[in-house]
């Protein structure tokens, strides 16, 4: 690393474009976000620039708190599903032939370039009660008749997690791709049989590569906020919807600003703990 | 019947065939060694023989029961991998004890299993270490004491030298033996390195190319090698080739006696060591120019032009302390004790 500062101020030049990208693109509008969020609301997309508490004050209430639970809940849910789900996939994925990981790559980088818009009709079409999932269980005959399975909060999760599994295998699969494979081996001439190999060794080695990814996907699936309205009912919303609805409908900027502030917040706070937790585990 | 029986074994990937027709037994307490170059199938064997590949014919036979399709995880085996395989996210008594945990031994009785065995590998209170706080050597124990620590029937070593520096190596190899004699436990190890081979084994096993070229204690695979390949892998040998004709060989650059030699066309094989310099030509001489004069100290290595095939001068070794009259291009006049001569079909 070079340790030693430029001697004249023009050898500052080359951080002026990014230092200036970082205040244009990140500072000036976070900045004007907090802001906003202590400015009164006037109604109508209107506001006065006075300094008021109450958009905060508003926040404190049961039912925002229990759209944030919602938020969590889903997100801690989706995270959980994409790593349980995600993880031995991807572990089976590495060990598989060239050509086949290929093909599932490409398999989940398209689910990436998929629009949100689209999973989320395409599900709730796959879980309806006239051309869904429920005309098959009953042609099977596992149920008497066909039913609905959206909205409901099964559904968000179902969707979320097919939107956030893709991303959950990118951020395995270079990690998992680097593991010896006499590691599994070893486990297996010890006297371990390949499943107890996979959840003794393979699983506790990656543990901190499993708690980054889990946390990776919970802030992403936080910011969901279309899925939620299409596949859930209004209770299944999380604070995402909630926020879009005051920003966009309710014209309520303000409102909207401090709601954001607060997401953000918490979730700064909830990542800090996980990352305290899971470094206090590895020493151990 | 005791020991490991190794039953015409065939491996085949793909079209590449590994191994063909594979037979060997390793009678219980014995360590054998598998010695050949890369490729020649010896880690394949091993695999085989520990159960993380099956062979595509052939069978495997331990103690009597057949155990070709038993999975590796039921052969309670002990194996000690290339990259040692220690598992990075547990302390090193968590490794050794892995076995035991794997089994439901309680804790403090694997507590005290695993002090016994680092003791065993010199080692002693270093349980609570993390695998990163170990030097190389230090991880080749802990690999070996997890490897030992069920007293396995059969004690498995995949090149685990190899990644070690050459004084380092040296003393491992000894110490491995050391283990292996005072436990008594059969063992088979690979490894394309020769003095490895010769320092820890009852039995040399030489292959290439996915067969077995011979089968013998290190001594006699040096001093009767059974075809040109074993001659020139085990250390280092001249081979000329030439005629035997009524007990006289002739070949380039001169003739020796060889009373009682088979007349035909035949290679021989004389090691550097045994030839010896002849103050003039003689009827049993043969005779070059000098091409190359090494002082290396406790030898002094002369390589000499005789004609031989290939441009393969012969190399001479004689004691360091030997006077050497010779400067390169000088005459040399070579005599050989036919005693010393192996004679390749």
């Amino acid at each position: 690393m070079i340790q030693s500062r430029p001697r004249t101020p023009l050898g500052y030049l080359p951080i002026l474009l990014p230092a200036f990208a970082l205040i244009a693109f990140y500072i000036v509008p976070f900045g004007s976000m907090v802001g906003m969020s202590f400015f009164h609301n006037l109604g109508g997309g209107a506001y006065e620039q006075v300094f008021t508490l109450e958009n905060y004050a508003r926040l404190v209430s049961p039912f925002f708190l229990s759209v944030l639970g919602t938020s969590f809940e889903v997100a801690f849910l989706v995270a959980l599903f994409a790593i349980v789900i995600g993880f031995p996939f991807t572990y089976l994925l590495v060990n598989a032939r060239r050509g086949t990981q290929v093909f599932w790559l490409i398999v989940m980088l398209s689910v990436l370039s998929l629009s949100e818009a689209i999973i989320g009709f395409a599900w709730s079409t796959l879980l309806s009660r006239t051309a869904g999932i429920g005309v098959l269980f009953e042609a099977l005959g596992l149920t008497e008749k066909a039913q609905s399975y959206a909205p409901s909060l099964g559904a968000v999760l179902a969707g979320v997690t097919y939107i956030a599994m893709p991303y959950a295998v990118l951020l395995l699969y270079p990690i998992l791709s680097r593991i010896e494979p006499d590691i599994e081996q070893a486990s297996r001439t010890l006297g371990a049989s390949p499943l107890r190999a996979f959840f003794n060794v393979i699983v506790p080695m990656h543990r901190t590569p499993i708690v980054v990814s889990f946390v990776m996907i919970f802030v992403f699936t936080l910011g969901s906020y279309l899925l939620p309205q299409i596949l859930g009912r209004p209770t299944n919303w999380t604070l995402s919807v909630v926020i879009s609805d005051q920003a966009l409908l309710q014209s309520n900027m303000p409102f909207a600003a401090a709601l954001s502030i607060f997401l953000m917040t918490v979730t700064i706070l909830l990542v800090l703990l996980v990352t305290l937790i899971n470094r206090k585990g590895a020493k151990a | 019947m005791s020991g490991l029986i190794v039953e015409n074994v065939d491996k085949f990937y793909g079209n590449v065939q590994a191994l063909s027709d594979i037979s060997l037994t390793v009678d219980n307490g014995q360590f054998v060694c598998l010695l050949g170059p890369s490729g020649c199938g010896k880690t394949s064997l091993l695999r085989i023989v520990a159960g993380l590949e099956d062979p595509s014919a052939g069978r495997i036979v331990l103690d009597g029961s057949d155990i070709t399709t038993t999975p590796a995880h039921k052969r309670d085996f002990g194996m000690v991998f290339q990259s040692l395989a220690l598992f990075p996210h547990l302390t090193v008594g968590d490794n050794i004890a892995y076995p035991l945990a794997i089994r439901g031994v309680p804790k403090d009785k694997r507590r005290a299993e695993v002090e016994r065995l680092l003791e065993l590998v010199h080692l002693p209170g270093k349980a609570d270490r993390a695998i990163t706080q170990l030097s190389g050597g230090q991880r080749q124990r802990v690999a070996i004491a997890r490897a030992l620590i069920m007293q396995p029937k059969l004690f498995l070593l995949d090149e685990p030298m190899s990644a070690l520096d050459a004084k380092l190596r040296e003393t491992m190899q000894v110490e491995v033996k050391r283990l292996q004699r005072s436990l008594g436990v059969t063992s088979l190890l690979v490894t394309h390195d020769q003095r490895e081979a010769m320092t820890t084994a009852d039995l040399v096993v030489v292959m290439s190319e996915g067969k077995i070229q011979q089968v013998a204690p290190p001594i006699e695979i040096y001093r009767n090698p059974a075809n040109a390949f074993v001659a020139d892998f085990i250390g280092i040998t001249n081979l000329i080739a030439g005629r035997i004709e009524g007990g006289r060989f002739e070949g380039p650059g001169g003739a020796l006696a060889l009373p009682g030699a088979k007349s035909g066309i035949a290679t021989l094989s004389i090691r550097p060591e045994d030839i010896a310099l002849a103050p003039q030509a003689g009827p049993d001489t043969l005779t070059g120019t000098v091409t190359f004069v090494r002082h290396l100290g406790a030898t002094t290595e002369i390589s000499v032009d005789t004609g031989n095939a290939d441009e393969k001068d012969l190399t001479v070794s004689l004691p360091g302390r030997t006077h050497c009259p010779f400067e390169v291009g000088d005459t040399a006049h070579l005599s050989v004790d036919p005693a010393s001569v192996v004679v390749l079909g």
